[in-house]
């Protein structure tokens, strides 16, 4: 079977890449002296699910280096291996080199091999330390990956020890063709305890293979490794008879496992899940409370009587849904039922697959008390899940049933239960939290969708056109006045409502929580203080800011570098600290938070602060103008020059002096700024201030004759209505304005763009005083409009580029106005003054 | 346009019509493929753009899209340009971009097969007889078939960047 596997590798990408993720925040979260069963679980999986789908795509170095980082993350979970802290640096390095392996793959530059293994070695050779330690008495997966704390376990506790599970699956197609992946994975399982082959289907064919594997295993580990070559619902998983032990679990239900005597009477749930060897039943939970989905195994001499449907039918008492399906299974039987209940009555949908005709005849009818579970319920209303279940004998096989009894039956009590179910061969009521795996994986499946960003794009368009055109509709409906129709005008103010709360909802979908970028941090202070020998905390706060996506991608490089350089500029050596009285470790703060428009981002350390005398002499060596009068706020701009840097010596981390001036320049070009603040031996915060998204602009409108213009608030210094004396001719051409003893040169903007202004003379006018890159200008116009905040469309899309112009926006009244570009304006102005006169 | 053969075997594709939407500049009428026109609208406010060519009317927004408006009847001198409500704007769909032609009317779609447009003479259009793919005759009508994505693009028009650096 041939499939184009390629199709599919961009999701394989994607998902190793979020797996890779998930597993460096986990690993970096990880208390080494006291990891969390869960963490280490949830590791584990990310690790093995890149290894089962990279087998599959026949990444096999993927697959390599994930088996390895498995092997060791397999022991430490079962606590045979205690964490060390190498192991978290060998597991990174090898999440490092996964990311490697993974961009070879999407065209990267390829890994070198000999990288591979020395990532592979480190792990054997942790692997293999300690092995003799390894506890036997491991965790019964049971209680260790489940949310067992919330449980009220009642009848047979978990025991370890040894399982012997009878596997019988059916290989996915993606596993057909691809053998190595069987092979793969039957490997692991033998890894797992003695395997036997019972059956298996002509290679490459489909067919249903059979394994016996005994060991201490949890079915978990099973469900986790078979998960990869069989659809978890062609596969089935059963306690052989050998087996004595299971875990029995409830969430807030009472099982009554047959042949433990316990008397629970309550209200609530009764769950009946007898397990008659050698089938297993396997009750899967989603959702809590309300469903129960057994899959009951069945034993594999095809004795089994499953649940009858036709006496869940009769017992119905005009209460729930009973919908039983019957179908025809392979080989063993199967009886799968799933007891589900909604709002106080139950739905029972048992699917018996190729349930016995007779066995289901004798099925005992309603509240039979000889029924071997039984499901009680407490207090009139109730949910009765019980398993049906397969006993061995067939001729035993009669009452093998469920039944759920209505209000008409509450005094059975579970006591016969346990005098009923018949054998001694113990059957053990099993419920496994099976899904463990599964939901976490689907939650995340669900969780989110990928679209593409030109369609979210073509979105907030249509909706910003929308919100335009609800405007306009109300305001001609306003203009009628006493014409319209309340009903039309209320209608009206409804629809601005909503479709105002669509905008923002449609505008939130590209805003990200800024913990996208955050979360690379502290693997980057982990690494780097190592490398420095300094002790660094890093503390985040605002993680959930959110921001533009296109923001997002941007501003990672620059706070990198500003953290950076905190911790290699900022921090001293823990010697250091001491001498100077503070504790030896530093602290790095990165905080987000909105602030009115914007987004701002500090960066802040309680390091020694920026030493202003060097900043002075390390500028004038190189040749800036500085002088000591400087204010503080002007000699830290120094560090934004280029080529500026005041470390001592060059090393690998910084003190070439390429960076603050490239942090400022790609701050200023996502339309933000930087800010520096800081005391000496305190500590220095860099404190950057963004737009909310790159697509919204803070202007301040202004017009010239029927023409509306949009100035970047960024830029205006100040704005004032000129007295006919400020304004004074240079050489009779160039014109300047006197502001705050500073002459101007002023850009007359219907000159420059030839239009037909309302105001000529200066003082009628406004003089809007211009900034950019520290040239001012003053731009005069007729008059100020007001102050917006402006969506930012590109002119050049479908026109080109005009001089003076950066882009434009659509007004609130649908109208289009263009956007300044100052820097052009105000260089404008300088050659008008430097060359007109010619 | 060797449909002309008098051959009995006439090529398939010469009977393929195609459309065409016809408009009016003064007294000369075109046909444009319509596969090029995304929509017709009345004329709007438009913004004007600093410094740009009087034909080209200004910016206007289409469903947030900045679309350039172009009116035809300046390009190509017409003696009489007014803007009434009845005005049209033919958005067109050239270059992978969106740019509005302001037009006198517009009259109706029609279906030519390549037989039934010739080759034009020699004669003095409003325009370059390049962008002139052939006249044909409807109902006693002379269309000029018109390419206008050629047209569009071409320097005279100012529509495209590399224009503006050599003007």
């Amino acid at each position: 079977m041939a499939i184009d596997m390629s199709q599919f590798y961009q999701v394989f990408f994607e998902e190793s890449a979020e797996h890779l993720a998930e597993m460096e925040s986990l690993l970096l979260a990880l208390d080494v002296a006291a990891p969390e069963d869960e963490d280490l679980n949830a590791i584990f999986r990310a690790a093995h699910s890149i290894k089962g789908s990279s087998g599959t795509f026949g990444f096999t170095d993927l697959t390599e280096v994930t088996h390895v980082l498995e092997t060791l993350l397999d022991r430490l979970r079962k606590h045979e291996i205690p964490l060390q802290a190498e192991m978290v640096d060998a597991f990174l390095e090898a999440g490092d080199l996964l990311k490697s392996l993974l961009a070879a793959h999407q065209g990267g530059e390829p890994v070198a091999p000999e990288a591979s293994e020395a990532v592979c070695q480190r792990l054997r050779q942790l692997t293999q330390d300690d092995s003799g330690a390894a506890s036997p008495a491991a965790l019964p997966t049971a209680s260790a990956t489940t949310v067992a704390a919330a449980s009220t376990p009642v009848g047979v506790p978990a025991e370890p020890g040894s399982h012997c599970w009878d596997i019988e699956f059916l290989p996915t197609d993606a596993a057909l063709a691809a053998p190595e992946t069987l092979e793969n994975c039957l490997e692991d399982l033998g890894r797992l305890g003695a395997l036997e082959i019972l059956a298996r289907p002509v290679a490459g064919q489909p067919g249903l293979w059979h394994l016996r594997l005994s060991g201490t295993v949890e079915r978990q580990a099973l469900v986790d490794s078979l998960d990869f070559i069989a659809d978890s619902d062609a596969c089935r998983i059963s306690d052989s008879p050998v087996a004595a032990a299971a875990g029995n679990e409830a969430f807030g239900l009472f099982d009554d496992a047959p042949g433990t005597p316990d008397d629970v009477r309550g209200y609530g749930f009764f769950e009946d899940l007898p397990e008659v060897p050698p089938a297993a039943a396997v009750a899967e939970e989603g959702e809590g409370y309300g469903f129960f989905e057994p899959l009951p195994g069945t034993t594999a001499a095809g004795e089994a009587v499953s649940a009858p449907s036709a006496d869940i039918a009769e017992e119905g008492d005009g209460y729930g849904f009973f919908a039983p399906l019957s179908d025809v299974a392979p080989a063993p039987v199967v009886a799968r039922e799933v007891g589900e209940e909604g709002e106080g009555y139950g739905f029972f949908v048992p699917l018996p697959l190729a349930a016995d005709a007779a066995d289901v005849a004798e099925a005992a009818p309603v509240s039979s008390p000889e029924t071997p579970m039984v499901a009680e319920e407490g207090d009139g209303y109730g949910f009765f899940a019980p398993l049906p279940d397969v006993v061995a004998a067939p001729a035993d096989a009669a009452p093998v049933s469920l039944a759920a009894i209505p209000v008409s039956a509450p005094a059975l009590a579970p006591a016969p239960v346990n005098e009923a179910s018949p054998p001694a061969v113990a059957p053990a009521a099993e419920r496994r939290s099976e899904p463990k795996a599964k939901p976490a994986a689907v939650a995340a499946g669900d969780s989110s969708i990928r679209v593409g960003v030109e369609k979210v794009d073509q979105l907030i368009n249509l909706v910003g056109e929308l919100v335009i055109t609800q405007a306009m509709l109300l305001a001609t409906a306003q203009q009628m006045q006493e014409a319209a129709p309340e009903r039309l005008l209320n209608g009206l103010t409804q629809l601005e409502r909503n479709s105002r709360d669509l905008q923002e909802a449609v505008m939130s979908i590209r805003m990200l929580p800024i913990s996208f970028v955050f979360s690379r941090f502290p693997r980057v202070v982990r690494d780097l203080s190592g490398k420095l020998g300094k002790q660094v905390e890093l503390k985040m706060s605002g993680e959930t800011t959110e921001l533009d996506k296109g923001l997002i991608e941007k501003i990672t490089d620059p706070l990198t570098h500003l953290i950076r350089n905190s911790l290699d500029h900022g921090i001293e050596s823990p010697e250091k600290r001491i001498a100077a009285g503070k504790p030896p470790g530093g602290t790095i703060t990165l905080k987000a938070a909105h602030q009115g428009g914007n987004i701002v981002i500090e960066v802040g350390d309680d390091g020694a602060g920026l030493n202003r005398q060097k900043i002075l002499s390390k500028a004038r060596e190189r040749g800036l103008a500085a002088s000591d009068q400087m204010s503080d706020q002007d000699v830290w701009a120094l560090i934004f020059e280029p080529g500026f840097s005041t470390a001592d010596q060059v090393t690998d981390v910084s003190g070439r002096g390429v960076g603050m001036d490239v942090v400022r320049r790609n701050i200023q070009a996502l339309g933000g700024r930087i800010e520096i603040e800081s005391m000496t031996g305190i500590g220095t915060r860099m404190t950057v201030r963004l737009p909310l998204t790159l697509a919204i602009l803070d202007g301040m409108s202004v017009s010239v004759g029927e023409e509306i213009y949009i100035i970047p608030l960024s830029y205006v210094v100040e704005s004032l209505q000129p007295k006919p004396s400020d304004i004074k001719t240079v050489s009779h051409q160039g014109r300047v304005i006197q502001v705050r003893g500073e002459y101007l040169p002023v850009v007359v903007l219907h000159e420059v763009f030839d239009a037909e202004p309302k105001v000529r003379e200066f003082h009628e006018g406004i003089m809007v005083v211009l900034n950019s890159d520290g040239a001012k200008a003053a731009l005069f116009v007729d008059a100020l409009v007001g102050q917006h905040q402006v969506v930012i469309k590109s002119l050049e899309q479908n026109y080109r580029k005009v001089r003076g112009v950066s882009g434009a926006t659509i007004m609130g009244d649908g109208r289009v106005a263009l956007i300044l570009d100052t820097s052009a304006l105000v260089s404008m102005a300088k050659g008008q003054v430097a060359d007109e006169p010619v | 346009m060797e449909n002309y053969s008098s051959n009995a075997v006439v090529a398939d594709e010469d009977q393929v019509p195609s459309e065409f939407l016809t408009f009016t500049l003064g007294q000369e009428e075109y046909a444009i493929d319509i596969l090029k026109v995304q929509e017709i609208r009345g004329y709007d406010m438009v913004t004007r753009i600093a410094n740009a060519p009087e034909f080209i009317k200004g910016v206007i927004n289409l469903r947030g899209l900045i679309v350039p408006i172009v009116d035809l009847r300046i390009k190509f001198k017409q003696p009489k340009v007014e803007y009434t409500p009845f005005t049209v704007v033919i958005i067109l769909n050239v270059m992978s971009r969106v740019v509005g032609i302001v037009v006198d009317s517009v009259s109706d779609v029609i279906a030519l097969t390549p037989p039934q447009i010739r080759p034009a003479p020699d004669f003095s259009a409003s325009f370059d007889t390049r962008f002139i793919l052939g006249l044909a005759s409807v109902e006693g009508r002379m269309l000029i078939v018109t390419d206008i994505e050629q047209l569009m693009s071409t320097r005279d028009m100012e529509l495209m960047d590399d224009v503006a650096s050599q003007g």
